[in-house]
């Protein structure tokens, strides 16, 4: 180990005649392409902050909302799509393929507040004939989905599902609806028949 | 004996090796607790079930105790350790004093068996490698100082004229962690184990991550490219490539580096310009960094042959290596567009290890090869074993830094994913978005036992050799003449050199310009940050169950702070605004999420979701990774602290009256009890009232409340 290497001709013309604890110093001039790469972020650095930070370029919050503002065309429309409970997408999940659809998207969304097959939990249970918020029937019940009841701890599930994922959840609860599962929860809200 | 000679005396000393020993044992003990820790919080967050439900190894508590043990524990000591070793021989001087380097060492040691203890306990500030309450701050102060004496002292013996680039590293370093640590940790006591940080919200954003990034500048990097100009050129026998290039990345290096903290707050609440700041110095710094890298490969590359045979030299290459690869890394993250994919993933993770392990772990390892057969006057006991601790090093930090790259952008990929015809997010359920990357946190974990293994073999290695030296080849004498106090004829940077004071004032006023024009603003200038009438201080309970939530280190998987982007907007909420933190002592806005952004959650879940999320995430939220906190069900929120944290509170400017400081505990209590009585409908024990779980929920549901009442109304009046 420590076999001090032979040093060319242009190492000893560099060697400096420093010496601190046997460790000797070059002066090799700086490689042009460091230097240059240094200068080139200088370069792209300085009229980029002047440009935000003097010259009144867009903040980060004038392109969120210029962002948010082309979003929302999209999102309003299709909004408007999804307000509406529409009979005939809704007849096209009432079949059992549409039901098992529903349960997929039960036990995905739906499942860790109202528990299995809709007996209920920290929401209520969804197998009797009493309701809180919706009448029992479908396009109320899509209703409450849609928008939620956030103050009661339901939450509104238009910005996480498709309007034909809520079709098909309320296809899936419109089956299970009057089942009364075994151990369901207690009865809450109106008895409707 | 002395001799004169040209006026000058020739003197006899010898170096005190007994000091580098003990920070090197220090170093190799803890370097395989801060190993072992990684490895255990990796597979935690592969499984759950790691956590094993114990409060004091759950991933909130052990994920600061490994983050503090890895930076301060184990490259602490190496840094000791070689500081001590190389400037008593750049120096020709013996260490300073002897018994302040035992007190230091001594000091230091118990510092970090405080923080093994305390942070497992729950004690923590919640700022991140700031976690160590108010008496261990001042204790490390008190060490940092008693190092810094030792260093400087040994600076003002020395009989070498003019200091090494080694040296100046070394100045930057004590000179700027100490500004960094004081500044960061001004803090109130509230009892034995709590304090208050004065600085709140933004501000102590700012100051936290001026603090974070130097830490990794002045603490990580700094020291090590000092270690790196000493052992380096020392190991190769080949003279230093390019003094000139010391000067300038030196130089460039201390004073740029400082600016560079807000690009860990870029797209927050941060005002505009100090994230602009932020990211442009971080560009800028790329090349000042590579100047290390460059002098470092380049001193290597007149003996590359050697490179590739001897241990000490592999280790050497690669770190330098890695350095130049994660300091290329940064830059690219430092940028808006791309830390906005980045950010809050863990492509931040792998980018810190190709750093952490890639440079430090790879340089402390080359140093501990090259040192411990030297100070035994010895060889190292097997080169093959050696090899073995390298490749099995180089492997498992391939896997961890490719498992988080894939893992990283795959997540921040998911969570901006936008249908274009709905205008939807693809993937709005946050856990669809982890249970994605859970096989690439398998990875990553046995990635780093393959790291841990190599560092235990590494032990194993260095233990055989000191075994079979004799003894440590200590005492010998050395002589030099004393230092050439006559005038000094050379120039420019050269004549600095000689001057130790001096360079010590340029490099404090370097480090102090960046520091002053970013944060001063945000101390001075009362508008800095608006004022919003509707935000208003926590309740007592809220400020009990936000202690917990500190206590927890929720921090360090869960964010608060929706960032200036539209799909952070539609996934968690309006974004998120300087002025909703003014009461936030200290600032919660964490660096990753692992669990999805608190900051708008008030509201959003009722009490008895939260209830049943924290005693099993499970069972609300399938596919979940969060660990069970059973003992918030069990253990009594402390009710009587309360009057004095609320006045402790009031002395830092948050307003509350003095009749709310009198009644904390009595208005925390009925708060409880009108939380209570909501679950009991659900079937919770009454009695559940004075539980910890409670003020946790009173605080979750408080989170983002106050702005976002005032917009849905405004949203209403617009239909």
């Amino acid at each position: 180990m420590n076999d001090k290497t032979e040093l060319t001709e242009e190492d000893k013309s560099l060697l400096l005649n420093h010496d601190y604890d046997g460790i000797q110093e070059f002066d090799y001039p700086l490689p042009n392409w460091w230097k240059l790469s240094f200068v080139l972020t200088v370069i792209f650095s300085v009229p980029y902050a002047i440009y935000y930070l003097a010259m009144g370029g867009p903040t980060l919050n004038d392109e969120l909302i210029q962002d948010m503002a082309s979003l929302n065309k999209v999102r309003t429309a299709y909004a408007v799509k999804m307000a509406k409970f529409d009979t005939d997408a809704y007849s096209a999940f009432e079949g059992p393929e549409g039901i098992a659809l529903g349960a997929v998207v039960y036990e995905d969304n739906c499942l860790s507040c109202h528990e299995e097959k809709g007996k209920g939990d920290i929401g209520p249970n969804l197998t009797d004939a009493y309701w809180i918020h919706a009448k029992g029937t479908a396009s109320t019940v899509y209703e409450v989905v849609l928008n939620g009841r956030e103050d009661k701890g339901m939450p509104t599930w238009k910005e996480d599902l498709t309007k034909d994922e809520i079709l098909q959840v309320v296809s899936y609860l419109m089956s299970i609806k009057n089942t009364n599962v075994e151990g369901g929860k207690e009865q809450q809200g109106l008895l409707i028949k | 004996m002395n001799q004169k000679t040209e006026g000058r005396v020739l003197e006899e000393f010898s170096y005190n090796d007994k000091i580098v020993r003990q920070f090197l044992y220090a170093t190799l003990g803890w370097g395989a607790v801060a190993l072992l820790l990684g490895v255990c919080i990796a597979f935690q967050l592969a499984s759950w079930k790691f956590n094993l439900g114990l409060e004091w190894v759950t991933f909130g508590r052990l994920r600061p105790l490994h983050t503090n043990a890895a930076i301060f524990a184990f490259c602490g000591n190496a840094i000791f350790a070689g500081v001590y070793y190389s400037t008593q021989r750049l120096c020709k001087a013996r260490i300073y004093n002897d018994a302040l380097s035992k007190v230091h060492f001594w000091g230091w040691q118990l510092i970090i068996l405080a923080a093994a203890i305390s942070l497992p306990l729950g004690y923590s500030h919640g700022k991140e490698y700031a976690e160590l309450e108010w008496p261990i701050d001042l204790a490390i102060t008190v060490v940092w100082v008693i190092f810094g004496i030792n260093f400087f002292g040994t600076l003002w013996k020395r009989r070498e004229r003019h200091i090494y680039v080694a040296l100046w590293f070394y100045i930057a370093t004590i000179i700027t962690v100490a500004i960094l640590h004081i500044v960061n940790s001004v803090e109130i006591p509230v009892s034995l184990m709590k304090s208050y940080p004065v600085w709140a919200g933004a501000q102590d954003a700012l100051i936290q991550w001026w603090y974070g990034h130097n830490a990794v500048a002045f603490f990580l990097t700094t020291p090590f490219l000092g270690l790196m100009y000493y052992f380096v050129p020392k190991a190769i026998n080949r003279p230093v490539y390019s003094y000139r290039l010391s000067i300038i990345h030196f130089w460039s290096l201390v004073f740029i580096y400082i600016w560079a903290g807000p690009h860990h707050l870029l797209y927050t609440s941060l005002p505009e310009w100090a994230q602009t700041l932020g990211m442009v110095f971080s560009i800028i710094l790329w090349a000042p960094s590579w100047g290390g890298m460059i002098n470092g490969l380049m001193t290597l590359k007149g003996a590359w042959d050697r490179v590739r045979k001897e241990p000490v030299l592999k280790f050497f290459a690669t770190s330098i290596t890695f350095y130049g690869m994660a300091t290329f890394e940064g830059p690219l993250m430092a940028i808006k567009s791309v830390n906005a994919l980045a950010h809050y993933t863990d492509w931040v993770v792998g980018h810190v290890h190709s750093g952490t392990i890639g440079w430090n772990v790879m340089i402390i390892s080359g140093i501990l090869y090259y040192l411990i057969p030297k100070m035994f006057n010895t060889k190292l006991y097997s080169d093959k074993l050696a090899n073995f601790h390298f490749w099995s090093t180089t492997v498992g930090l391939v896997l961890y830094i490719f498992s988080m790259l894939a893992a990283g952008i795959t997540q921040g990929l998911m969570w901006r994913a936008i249908d274009t015809k709905t205008g939807q997010l693809v993937y709005p359920n946050f856990v669809e978005t982890v249970t994605k990357i859970v096989p690439m946190y398998w990875v990553r974990a046995f990635g780093g036992v393959f790291i841990l293994t190599g560092f235990v073999i590494m032990i194993y290695n260095l233990y055989k050799t000191i075994k079979l030296a004799k003894k440590p080849n200590d005492g010998e004498i050395f002589t030099a003449y004393a230092l050439d106090r006559s005038k000094d004829l050379s120039k420019g940077h050269r004549k600095l050199e000689g001057l130790t004071a001096l360079f010590t004032v340029l490099t404090v006023v370097a480090v102090l310009i960046g520091s002053a024009i970013e944060i001063m603003p945000s101390i001075l200038a009362s508008k800095w940050i608006e004022k919003d009438p509707r935000v208003k201080p926590y309740t007592s309970l809220e400020i009990a169950g936000r202690d917990i939530y500190i206590r927890e280190g929720c921090y360090v998987c869960h964010s608060q702070m929706i960032r200036t982007m539209a799909h952070e907007e539609i996934r968690y909420g309006k974004a998120s605004q300087a002025s909703e933190f003014i009461y936030d002592r200290p600032f919660q806005w964490g660096s990753r999420r692992i669990g999805p952004d608190l900051q708008r959650i008030g509201g959003k879940y009722s009490d008895l979701w939260h209830y049943r999320h924290m005693y099993d995430p499970r069972e609300v939220t399938a596919g979940s990774i969060m660990p069970i906190y059973p003992w918030l069900f069990k253990k009594k929120t402390d009710l009587g602290v309360l009057t004095k944290k609320l006045s402790v509170m009031k002395a830092l400017g948050v307003p509350y009256s003095d009749e709310e400081i009198k009644n904390a505990k009595a208005d925390a209590l009925a708060q409880a009890e009108s939380i209570t009585k909501r679950l009991e409908k659900d079937g919770v024990d009454p009695k559940m009232k004075n539980k910890q779980i409670i003020a946790l929920i009173a605080y979750l549901q408080r989170l983002g409340v106050d702005i976002q009442e005032e917009l849905e109304i405004e949203e209403e009046d617009e239909e």
